[in-house]
């Protein structure tokens, strides 16, 4: 059957992690267009071509909260996965942060992929009626 | 006999026989037993073989059954009939063969109908059908009952097979044995038989030995007869009784010329004369009647008849022989003829000899030895004793026979009548009276049946008296000869000694019996015996005396002087029959002439060689002999028996005045005859030089005591003169010397007297001459009290000989003290003996005030010295310990300098930890005069300190360094803090790095993760699961790397400098600062390519992670830009001066500037102190900089500061250059080194390691053998040390650690290349690993790179180019 394959915008500037999460959400059936950095984020997204941001916290030239903070004036209603191999003192601070200042989820580094594409899942649900369909092999959970 | 042998000869077949019976049934008995066994075991066996059969049957016939039902094909139902037939016959067959055992009888009773059973439930089963099919129905109950009766049978079987296999057993042994009883039954009755035989063999041969015994001696008898009959003397004639001639021998046949045949079965009378034929038939009658054994010669004279009939006496002997036929007379005949012929001849002869008896040239007796009476004589016997025959023949022994004892005539009659003869002297008496000497020679003799003395009679009376005058003579002679002096001997032509006196024999030394009859050639050697024999040849050629004088050496080595007199020795003839010597032993005579020679040659020498003049006048003073000395003496040699007196050229007297000859000492002696003394004379010699003498002359006289002359020596006074002028001066020299000499000198004698005196000695005893003080003692100078002392000291001497040497006293006196040093040595006469003593004393008062000086200036400063707080140490250039305080001694763990320095420290050696720590501080102590340093000193137990040394060099007059002044103090303590400080600082470095550095982890494990699990969701072929693994492979990498860096900045360890480029550590750093600082904060970096500096790599990370924190701290609200920059700079005069630590030349400088808030002047002043932050409370030690500051003075580096406030700040770090630059690695990766096929023995008690090892080496060629356990691979290794070429093992293992197995490696192959691998690099670093003996280390984890390059380096393999495939 055929779905809209719902775009996804991530930006992460480890390369290892961020091609490893294109690769694998690819397999899901997800399209994914990477940034390096919150700036190429920034620049890259619209509102129309995505509907969903997965960042990276920490990220030279604009961190991770900023760049959420900076889609959330182009878009409210953006929905964001924030992501983070922890900082420099408290690394679950950040993530709360994250949701605190927008993120729908946050996922601290390593998780499964499983996680990512639940988490995924639950956005794209959570959203109006524009959302886009689960593909049909996903778990079901309610 | 013969019976016994006819039984002999047939026992032995039929013995034979019997045994061969025996043999053949015994034999056969057991070879039959033999065959049942065998044939029972075999049967057995069948039976065994049958009854399993009977079962393999059974179940080939199921299985063809099954087959012939599934395929159908006939050819299996043929199969299944034939199997079902075989084992019923099976069947009857085992029972055949067991039939003799009724167990097994019962079981086959058992089992037959099962198996007709069987067969007849397979026979029940369905036939051919498709398998499609169900079974019909009950199939499966027949199926079961069929497995039930094949499990019975089984069973039956098995019990069968079972019972044979006991009854093979038991049979097999049975037959075994009855063969071994059978070969012995066979062995046993052959030898029993063969013993037979041969008894029977030897008892027949006994028995033909003995019956051929018999015959043979009775063979012997008849020939042993024949054999006497034939070999009698006598013509043995055997008569029957008619008188017929039975038997003759071969003498019968020869003395009557008659043959045997031909004479036997005649009448006896044929042999007999016929003219007593008639007689000879009666009496051959009438013996026949009265046979009786007669005799020979017993009978009147006979006469026998020849067969040509001439007649010859005989005598005949008769004896009758009684045999089966009748009286045998067997007559002995002699044939007599030759005897009588003799009878006849005797008679003649004897009155030849009466006639001859008569006639006698000498006198012969007969004498009745029973009566002792003459019964006949010759007319010579009667004459010589002056009897007519007539008158002798009356005569008895005893009237004639005069020797001097009568036994001695008994004696010779028990002689004669026991040996037969005796020949002896004696003396008759004539009928005169007269005794005349008689030689007797008597024989016993048979005359007429009577025995009787037949006595020769020799007159000897005259050549009696002839040896009587002879040996006289000769008794005269020999005893002439045994006494005389003289040596005599005699030889005869031949050389042969023939006479010898007792003399002689001493002389040669061997007694007479050993010299009688040998010649020279015997006795004497060869040259001697040569010389004799001339000498001898010589008289006896010319017949002339020969007079010698010998010098022979004798046997004992001695000389001998002989005087010799050889002449000839005439016989009766006249000719020369030898040669006569008389010598005489002269030696002794020699010696003593020899001896007066001698004596006088060698007082001739004494006086010639006399050191003085020496010479000898007759009594009227003419010179008659002088010697060397003398001629010496008077410059001229005098003419003998011309000068007189002497040989003088002129005298004086010691005055002057010339003196004459004439009046001289020994013109004076011999006019007065008494020696003249003590005058002394002047001698002057031709040459004008003269000598003063002292003459000593002395009148000679003869045994008379007349005077003949007179000896003169002359002593030469010259020499002793000049040597008391000698002497004189010596003493004066002597005098001046002790006189002038500084101390005090004196001698005393064995008394205590003042002998000596030097005059400083006479001053300070206070006296005005040396003679004051003769004789004088220490007691008329000294108070009592100290003269005491000196005389004790003096005595004691006197009597040990024990000298006082440099002996200080003090002599008080005014109240002020004087310091003596006392010297006294014995003074010995020649015999060693102590006469007196021999003093020097000097006073040492300014001496000794002056080391008492000394001696408080020393203790003060060792007071200082010792008690200072640093140590103090003075070393030679070489680095021993001179001198060395208590401080110091203590520091270095002994517990006093002296200790110290005895032990012959070294500081470079021993003492310094760091090898070049001295050598450069000491350079650059050499160029300023002084330097310090701080370093380690290692203690005498080992432990090492923290000093800080200063060192000032001291030189010597050229400008040498002589020696090495240093002071240190103990800064460990100091030190150990500022260890922590650093330690502290470091960890809170850690601290904030942690979460960085957790990014950066959780990165990573999330990318693996995330590419696992890709993995197991994309299909096997999918190209994005290699994709995926790769990504995984360069996130371990990633991860490897930031555990490195985290363990290289976190070790905890003693700095280790080592050359390397700092850019590379700065990018470590920016590459961990970048994970840490936000990326607010911007890093402008600026590496140039730089030389080589001495550094350790993680004080430069903490250093340059230090000051760039520091730097973002400073940033305002942690945004701004961070500039790091590494550059090669030359350090100028100007600025060395401004900063201390730095010196002028080539440095590395990295600059750290931020654009920051910058410091005030004041802040800048502190940033260096410890504990001074700018930071709020909490957020920092205020350890860094000063941490940074002992790095940088550590590294003989420097820091410069530069800082502005609100400008930013600059730190510039200076390295200085240890090497121009080295090559960057190039980027490019190198191809992966290739194997060479080498074997390589793995060892990692990992086991998944061992597995990707194994396999990353065998990709590029290498043989490899991996184990988990180490012991396992030191066995392999041991067994085959040659097979392996590399090693390559864990460090951490159970059991056998890496370090362990590498030593034992070694001790079993010491060239063995060995790579550790190991997790833990701060445990082993690459120095210890070599000294363990490895020549790799591998750190974990490794990659397939540096696995393959650790193994090549290892190898010595060239890293090749080209890519591998």
């Amino acid at each position: 059957m055929t779905m809209t394959t719902p775009r996804i915008l991530l930006a992460d500037d480890e390369d290892l992690f961020a091609v490893m999460l294109q690769r694998s959400l690819a397999m899901f059936g997800y399209d994914v267009v990477r940034a390096r950095n919150g700036r190429e984020a920034l620049a890259a997204y619209n509102p129309a071509g995505f509907g969903l941001v997965i960042t990276d916290l920490i990220m030279p030239d604009m961190e991770g909260v900023e760049l959420i903070v900076a889609l959330r004036k182009v878009n409210p209603a953006v929905k964001i996965i924030a992501m983070s191999g922890g900082g420099r003192n408290h690394p679950q601070a950040y993530l709360s942060i994250a949701e605190r200042i927008g993120a729908v989820k946050s996922l601290a580094k390593p998780f499964p992929i499983t996680a990512l594409v639940q988490a995924i899942e639950e956005c794209l649900r959570a959203a109006p009626a524009s959302a886009p369909q689960p593909p049909a092999t996903a778990p079901v959970t309610e | 006999m013969n019976d016994f042998v006819q039984r002999a000869l047939r026992a032995g077949p039929v013995m034979a026989a019997v045994v061969a019976l025996l043999l053949v049934f015994l034999t056969n008995h057991a070879v039959q037993e033999l065959i049942d066994d065998s044939q029972r075991v075999v049967r057995t066996m069948q039976a065994r073989e049958g009854a399993e059969n009977i079962l393999k049957l059974l179940l080939e016939e199921g299985s063809t059954r099954h087959a012939w039902r599934v395929t159908g094909e006939d050819s299996q139902r043929v199969l299944m009939e034939q199997a079902g037939r075989a084992a019923l016959r099976k069947l009857a067959t085992v029972r055949a063969l067991t039939s003799d055992s009724p167990v097994q009888q019962a079981r086959l009773h058992q089992l037959e109908p099962l198996v007709r059973e069987r067969l007849e439930l397979s026979a029940r089963r369905p036939g051919p059908q498709p398998p499609a099919n169900p079974p019909p129905p009950g199939a499966r109950e027949v199926q079961l009952e069929g497995i039930r009766l094949i499990t019975e049978i089984r069973a039956l079987v098995n019990a069968l097979v079972a019972e044979e296999d006991a009854l093979l057993a038991k049979r097999t042994a049975a037959s075994e044995l009855s063969a071994r009883l059978t070969v012995g039954i066979i062995v046993t009755v052959s030898v029993l038989g063969i013993l037979g035989i041969l008894g029977a063999a030897g008892l027949l041969r006994h028995e033909l030995r003995v019956r051929e015994q018999a015959e043979s001696s009775l063979r012997q008898g008849e020939e042993r007869f024949r054999g006497l009959l034939e070999a009698a003397p006598d013509a043995m004639i055997i008569v029957d009784g008619t008188g017929c001639i039975v038997l003759v021998n071969a003498q019968a046949e020869r003395i009557f010329g008659w043959n045997r045949e031909a004479l036997v079965g005649q009448k006896i009378e044929v042999l007999v004369p016929e003219r007593v034929q008639s007689a000879h038939v009666a009496m051959r009658t009438g013996y026949a009647a009265h046979p009786d054994a007669r005799a020979m010669g017993a009978r009147r004279e006979l006469s026998a008849r020849r067969k040509d009939g001439s007649e010859f006496p005989v005598e005949i002997s008769l004896s009758p022989l009684q045999t089966d036929r009748g009286q045998l007379i067997t007559a002995a005949v002699r044939d007599v003829t030759v005897r009588r012929q003799a009878d006849t001849a005797l008679r003649e002869t004897t009155a030849r000899f009466r006639t001859l008896f008569d006639r006698a040239p000498v006198g012969v007796v007969v004498i009745d030895p029973a009566t002792a009476r003459v019964l006949e004589c010759n007319e010579l016997a009667a004459r010589q004793l002056g009897y007519t025959l007539e008158e002798f023949t009356r005569l008895r022994i005893g009237d004639f026979e005069a020797a001097e004892l009568p036994e001695q005539t008994c004696a010779h009659i028990q002689k004669v009548l026991t040996t037969g003869q005796d020949t002896f002297e004696t003396r008759h008496r004539t009928k005169a009276g007269a005794l005349r000497d008689v030689l007797v020679s008597t024989q016993n003799i048979e005359l007429a049946g009577q025995t009787v003395f037949q006595c020769i009679f020799l007159d000897i009376t005259e050549r009696k008296h002839a040896e009587a005058a002879q040996r006289a003579s000769e008794l005269l002679h020999h005893s002439l000869m045994d006494h005389l002096p003289l040596a005599v001997f005699r030889k005869d032509t031949a050389g042969r000694f023939v006479y010898g006196n007792p003399r002689f024999c001493e002389a040669l030394g061997r007694p007479w019996l050993e010299i009688a009859g040998r010649t020279d050639a015997e006795l004497f050697p060869a040259e001697l015996a040569a010389k004799y024999q001339r000498d001898d040849a010589r008289v006896l050629a010319t017949g002339t005396s020969l007079e010698l004088n010998e010098e022979n050496c004798g046997t004992d080595g001695v000389v001998r002087h002989v005087h010799v007199i050889k002449n000839p020795v005439h016989g009766p003839a006249g000719g020369i029959i030898g040669v006569q010597g008389i010598f005489e032993d002269v030696t002794a005579r020699h010696r003593a002439e020899a001896a007066l020679r001698e004596s006088e040659r060698r007082f001739r020498q004494l006086v010639h060689t006399l050191p003085a003049a020496v010479y000898a006048c007759d009594a009227e003073g003419r010179i008659t002999l002088f010697n060397e000395a003398a001629v010496a003496l008077w410059g001229r040699e005098p003419e003998i028996g011309q000068d007189l007196w002497g040989g003088a050229w002129r005298l004086f007297k010691p005055d002057g005045t010339p003196l004459r000859p004439a009046e001289s000492p020994m013109a004076e002696t011999l006019r007065t005859g008494r020696p003249v003394r003590g005058q002394e004379l002047v001698i002057e010699r031709p040459d004008g030089t003269r000598s003063r003498v002292l003459p000593h002359p002395v009148a000679t006289r003869d045994s008379t005591g007349a005077l003949t002359g007179g000896v003169n020596m002359l002593v030469d006074l010259t020499e002793r003169l000049q040597a008391e002028e000698a002497l004189a001066r010596e003493r004066r020299l002597l005098r001046t010397v002790i006189d002038n000499l500084p101390g005090y000198i004196f001698a005393k004698d064995a008394a205590g007297r003042y002998t000596v005196s030097n005059r400083a000695h006479v001053r300070l005893l206070g006296a005005r001459s040396e003679a004051e003080l003769r004789d004088k003692t220490v007691f008329d100078f000294f108070p009592p009290e100290t003269a005491r002392s000196y005389a004790g000291d003096d005595e004691l001497m006197m009597r040990t000989g024990q000298p006082v040497l440099n002996r200080e006293e003090c002599v008080k006196l005014n109240g002020g003290c004087t310091w003596y040093q006392l010297t006294k040595v014995p003074l010995r006469d020649e015999a060693d003996g102590v006469v007196g003593l021999v003093g020097i004393k000097q006073d040492i008062t300014a001496q000794k005030l002056a080391e008492e000086s000394v001696r408080q200036a020393e203790a003060k400063y060792r007071e200082i010295f010792d008690n200072t707080v640093e140590g103090i140490v003075q070393t030679d250039p070489s680095g021993r310990i001179i001198t060395a305080n208590s401080t110091m001694a203590r520091l270095l763990g002994y517990d006093s300098p002296e200790e110290l320095i005895a032990a012959c420290l070294n500081m470079d050696r021993d003492v310094h930890v760091k090898p070049g720590d001295r050598t450069s501080l000491l350079r650059r102590a050499r160029t300023g005069g002084r330097d310090f340093i701080q370093c380690q000193f290692k203690r005498r137990d080992g432990r090492l300190v923290w000093v800080s040394l200063n060192v000032r060099v001291v030189r010597d007059e050229r400008g040498e360094p002589r020696y090495f002044e240093g002071t240190c103090v103990d800064i460990t303590e100091s030190r150990r803090l500022e260890e922590q400080l650093r330690q502290s600082q470091k960890m809170e470095a850690v601290g904030q790095l942690a979460g960085g550095i957790a990014h950066d982890f959780n990165n990573i494990i999330g990318a693996i993760i995330g590419n696992v699990d890709l993995i197991r969701l994309l299909p096997g072929d999918h190209p994005g699961r290699e994709e995926s693994l790769d990504a995984i492979h360069s996130a371990s990498r990633r991860a490897a790397d930031l555990v490195r860096q985290i363990l290289a900045f976190s070790r905890r360890q003693e700095a280790k400098r080592q050359p390397m480029e700092l850019r590379t550590i700065i990018r470590e750093v920016l590459k961990l600062l970048r994970a840490t600082i936000p990326a607010s904060v911007e890093f402008e970096v600026d590496l140039a390519t730089t030389p080589t500096v001495l550094a350790d790599p993680s004080e430069i990370h903490q250093v340059a992670m230090n000051l760039c924190t520091n730097a973002w701290h400073a940033l305002p609200d942690g945004a701004g830009v961070i500039r790091v920059a590494l550059a090669e700079t030359e350090v100028d005069e100007a600025l060395a001066r401004v900063h201390p630590d730095l010196r002028p030349g080539r440095y590395v400088r990295l600059s750290i500037t931020d654009n920051g808030c910058g410091m005030d002047a004041a802040t800048l002043a502190r940033i260096f102190d410890p504990f001074f932050t700018t930071k709020p409370a909490g957020q920092g030690t205020g350890l860094g900089l000063a941490v940074v500051h002992g790095i940088l003075k550590n590294h003989d580096g420097g820091i410069v500061v530069e800082s502005q406030p609100g400008r930013g700040t600059t730190f510039h770090l200076y390295f200085p250059v240890f090497a121009t630059s080295v090559a960057e690695a190039t980027v490019e990766p190198k191809a992966l080194p290739q194997g060479n096929g080498a074997h390589i023995l793995f060892v990692d008690d990992e086991k998944p390691l061992i597995e990707i090892g194994t396999t990353m080496l065998k990709r590029i060629g290498y043989r490899v053998t991996g184990t988990t356990n180490p012991a396992e691979a030191l066995t392999w290794f041991r067994e085959r040390p040659g097979e392996f070429a590399l090693v390559l093992t864990d460090l951490n293992m159970p059991g056998l650690d890496g370090a362990a197995l590498a030593r034992q490696l070694r001790e079993t192959r010491p060239d063995i290349r060995l790579i550790l691998a190991t997790g833990y690099s701060a445990s082993v670093d690459a120095a210890a690993a070599l000294q363990l003996g490895f020549s790799e280390l591998l750190p974990k984890p490794y990659d397939f790179r540096s696995l393959a390059e650790a193994v090549g380096r290892a190898l010595n393999l060239e890293t090749h180019d080209h890519d591998h495939t």
